[in-house]
């Protein structure tokens, strides 16, 4: 269990800016003397407000990157910097959503929603309804969890992670387990609520569409051991709707993206 | 008959009809058991297969029991029901709150902690086999207190369950809603109320509810081994006294306790966990 040192930082009301600095962050774990390396050499600076997205192939190390990043790791080589401060253990300023749905399933929605301020003992009457409104989930509040569908229990989690007001937002695959419709609203949504707050987001994915339709910038990732194999700028105007995977330029991007990871599986077959 | 049918018709005219015929309620259908097994019963006594001609017909055994319950003593010169039932439920009670009081918090330490699991655990494993009434002897000797030697049988019985079942619960948890929590700003007292409490409460009861099932085991054996006073104790000296009607009435009455406990720790459990109905 990580343990932080300090307080929790909880002071999350805007105060930050929220770029994320990675600097030679590696992390190799070495169970029974083997020294296994799930990612090395991960250099990258995400400024403030820009939306990443991280892509590979299983087992490239992209979930661990974010353990890393969300404080519930720690690397064994290079260091992590938020704001210009190396990060120790988990903080409310940097919220995560999971893949596999994580609201507590012994509260009920709107507990879940409070349960940061609530810690904090800082609970506004009203605010999770208003963030539950926003994303498209009035009148789900005294229900439980299992009540919900998948699509709507990660709107609700991702409403939980707003309430704390994080400057960043950790997105570990949090669409991969939905239908596709379901996945095309919720990648909308997300779009329109971090247009409207601009925190910083980095998104984890291995769908390749889904991960240049909403990124500023795409990181892509190698798989065994984990590195960057190449950043991708995804110059597409905001704001973007669906239809802009149809438009050339769109495909062109996917084509090199696609291409990239063929390499690697080619690669990684010799 | 007409001179043309054959059986085969009649019968499948009479399995057409039979069909017609509405499935009786669930309730029916479950009472019509227990009339079974009560006629299986009396016909065994009937009968006299083997000794059942000494034990008395389910008839017998309600009238023995309507009198006791109306405060007839249950041997000769012996003490009421009430009083009986007084000590083993005292006696069950005290046990199963202690194994409870010490299981619950140690299932958690148990459960969470590396280091409680590998230097307390091993010492528990080693006592946890030994079956609750082979501890009877050693505690007459051990406490040379009746009460307190079959409160120890009653509480080593229900301790283990629940200590087991209470650290499964806790290890069972979900790594990522400890996460979860962490990355809202929790810390471990945060952790401790909002995830592992709620979380553990289901595999707890289960445990309680085999606790108290093994608490009422041990404190039937006790007290037939030990003790005065008591409706395990007064069972088995009907027995000698071949009074066989208090015997049946004796099991009759710890059924209904067991029972009972059974349900009304399924009843608490199912209160505290509201998050799971109909999920």
């Amino acid at each position: 269990m990580s343990d932080s040192k300090q307080e929790p930082a909880t002071e999350a009301q805007g105060s930050t800016d929220g770029s994320i600095h990675l600097d030679s962050v590696e992390k190799v774990y070495d169970p029974d003397g083997e020294h296994v390396v799930a990612v090395e050499d991960i250099t990258m600076h995400i400024e403030p407000g820009e939306f990443v997205t991280v892509l590979g192939p299983s087992g490239c190390g992209k979930s661990t990157l974010l353990d890393c990043i969300a404080g519930f790791i720690e690397p064994t080589g290079g260091n992590i910097y938020v704001d210009g401060e190396i990060i120790n253990g988990p903080s409310a300023d940097r919220g995560v959503v999971f893949q596999e749905n994580r609201l507590l399933p012994w509260k009920t929605i709107e507990e879940n929603v409070n349960i940061g301020p609530k810690m904090r003992g800082d609970v506004e009457t009203g605010r999770a309804s208003q963030l539950l409104d926003r994303m498209g989930l009035d009148g789900t509040e005294t229900q439980y969890p299992s009540e919900l569908s998948g699509g709507m229990q990660q709107r609700a989690e991702i409403a939980r992670l707003l309430a704390n007001d994080p400057a960043i937002m950790l997105m570990d695959e949090p669409f991969s387990a939905l239908d596709a419709l379901t996945k095309e609203m919720l990648q909308e949504m997300l779009l329109e609520v971090w247009a409207e707050d601009n925190r910083t987001v980095l998104f984890i994915t291995h769908d390749v569409e889904e991960a240049l339709f909403l990124a500023d910038r795409v990181l892509v990732m190698t798989a065994g051991p984990g590195r960057i194999k190449e950043i991708v700028d995804v110059d597409i105007e905001r704001p973007r709707e669906l239809s802009v995977m149809t438009t050339d330029h769109f495909t062109d991007l996917k084509d090199h993206v696609l291409h990239l990871i063929h390499e690697e599986a080619r690669e990684a077959m010799e | 008959m007409s001179a043309g049918q054959t059986v085969g018709d009649y019968l499948a005219a009479v399995g057409e009809h039979l069909e017609t015929i509405p499935r009786p309620p669930r309730y029916v259908l479950k009472g019509l058991s227990i009339v079974g097994f009560l006629a299986v019963w009396w016909l065994l006594v009937e009968l006299g297969v083997l000794g059942f001609d000494l034990i008395t017909t389910p008839l017998e055994a309600v009238v023995a029991l309507s009198g006791f319950v109306m405060g007839e003593p249950l041997t000769n010169g012996g003490e009421s029901l009430y009083v009986h039932s007084y000590y083993t439920l005292y006696r069950v009670g005290i046990g199963t709150g202690m194994a409870v009081a010490l299981g619950v918090p140690l299932g958690l330490l148990v459960g969470w902690s590396d280091w409680w699991d590998s230097y307390v655990g091993p010492a528990l494993e080693l006592l946890r086999p030994i079956p609750p009434v082979a501890w009877v002897p050693i505690a007459l000797v051990a406490f040379s207190n009746d009460l307190l030697s079959i409160v120890w049988v009653v509480f080593i019985g229900a301790f283990f369950p629940i200590l087991i079942n209470t650290s499964e619960g806790v290890r069972q948890i979900e790594s990522d809603y400890i996460k979860a929590v962490q990355s809202l700003g929790g810390d471990s007292w945060h952790l401790f109320r909002h995830v592992i409490i709620p979380a553990m409460i289901p595999s707890m009861a289960t445990g309680i509810m085999i606790g108290i099932g093994i608490g009422w085991i041990a404190v039937v054996a006790a007290e037939m081994i030990s003790g005065d006073f008591g409706i395990g104790y007064i069972t088995y000296q009907a027995y000698r006294l071949m009074q066989t009607e208090t015997v049946v009435v004796g099991i009759i009455i710890l059924g209904t306790y067991g029972a009972v406990s059974s349900f009304a720790v399924a009843k608490l459990g199912e209160k505290l966990t509201p998050w799971t109905d109909g999920a």
